[in-house]
């Protein structure tokens, strides 16, 4: 079995439990809700950039019906965003710093699966564009779930807006 | 311009003035419901594409992806949305089955005069009841994980 093949098996297989044992009951919903979101702008970008030439997915789990890596954007990083959302810190300073720290943590992961499999073909220029990328993608995401989430749910739970 | 692009044209345009008719006041939950047929889309619709099922022959974004990135994406999250928001809840199981076949039947027959008479579609190992049974069974799941999410909702107050 190759690299790839095993590395999204293991995708599939961690990062589900992964999820189910870190996720707070009592934050299950806006935890879905991140996830979705996210999930709706990694499709968005992911399918802009491979439509301008600007990301490639050698290996795929779907060759035939797309050009992107189904698991990375499907899993990986909105997995990576309902963790993002969770640690979320209360106190402004922290939050840039968490920002920072997240968006290297993704930046870390593409390295390691860029330069080891070919799930993903990671350059200096692809990186520069996801810190960019990611950072307002996380934006985003931050906006939508405070907008998304009632105010009872959000004092309950501090979910507030940067 | 072939048939099929003003076709897509119009399918985007009417899709996208269509979210205005959101009401105000039920933005959220028709956000939820939106991204979670987007969940089940994306991927079902890769599925029938890689297993060549259903191909179509004229879309956007045609050298990125082979499945319909116009209807996974934007029209049937849309029709989902308000799906969800004119959901019968409250009668009985006989009213909220023929509502979810109104709608399945609403998706599935432009599907079957695109099939037909356009390029924009076509059945490779598939027949229109595929069709019409899955979307049925989508609209339902996405129904159910729609009440739960929002009832919870109603709890935590």
């Amino acid at each position: 079995m190759s690299i790839e093949v095993v590395t999204t098996c293991l995708i599939w297989i961690i990062l589900p439990l992964m999820l189910i044992i870190f996720v707070p009951k009592k934050r299950i919903r806006e935890s879905i809700a991140v996830f979705l979101f996210f999930h709706f702008l990694t499709w968005l970008f992911s399918i802009g950039l491979t439509y301008f030439g600007l990301l490639e997915a050698p290996f795929r789990e779907f060759p035939y019906a797309t050009k992107i890596n189904f698991s990375m954007e499907y899993m990986v990083f909105p997995t990576i965003a309902v963790f993002f959302q969770l640690l979320f810190p209360k106190r402004k300073i922290y939050r840039i710093i968490h920002y920072i720290l997240t968006v290297t943590f993704i930046l870390f992961i593409m390295g390691v699966i860029g330069y080891f499999t070919e799930i993903m073909d990671v350059t200096k220029e692809s990186l520069t564009r996801s810190a960019l990328n990611f950072t307002v993608e996380l934006w985003l995401c931050r906006k939508y779930i405070t907008w998304l989430m009632d105010s009872e749910y959000t004092k309950k739970n501090k979910v507030e807006s940067i | 311009m072939s048939i099929e692009w003003i076709i897509l044209y119009i399918v985007w345009l009417v899709t996208l003035g269509s979210l205005f008719f959101v009401p105000k006041d039920r933005r959220k939950e028709a956000s939820i419901s939106f991204l979670f047929l987007q969940f089940l889309g994306w991927f079902l619709g890769l599925l029938v594409v890689e297993l060549k099922w259903i191909e179509y022959p004229i879309r956007e974004l045609a050298h990125v992806n082979r499945s319909s990135f116009t209807f996974e994406f934007l029209v049937f999250p849309a029709i989902s949305m308000f799906f969800n928001l004119y959901y019968p809840s409250n009668r009985r199981l006989l009213t909220k089955i023929y509502y979810i076949s109104l709608f399945t039947t609403g998706i599935i027959i432009p599907e079957i005069i695109f099939e037909k008479y356009t390029d924009l579609i076509k059945y490779i190992h598939w027949e229109w009841y595929y069709s019409w049974i899955s979307v049925f069974f989508t609209l339902w799941i996405v129904r159910g994980f729609f009440s739960w999410f929002y009832k919870e909702s109603i709890s935590t107050q």
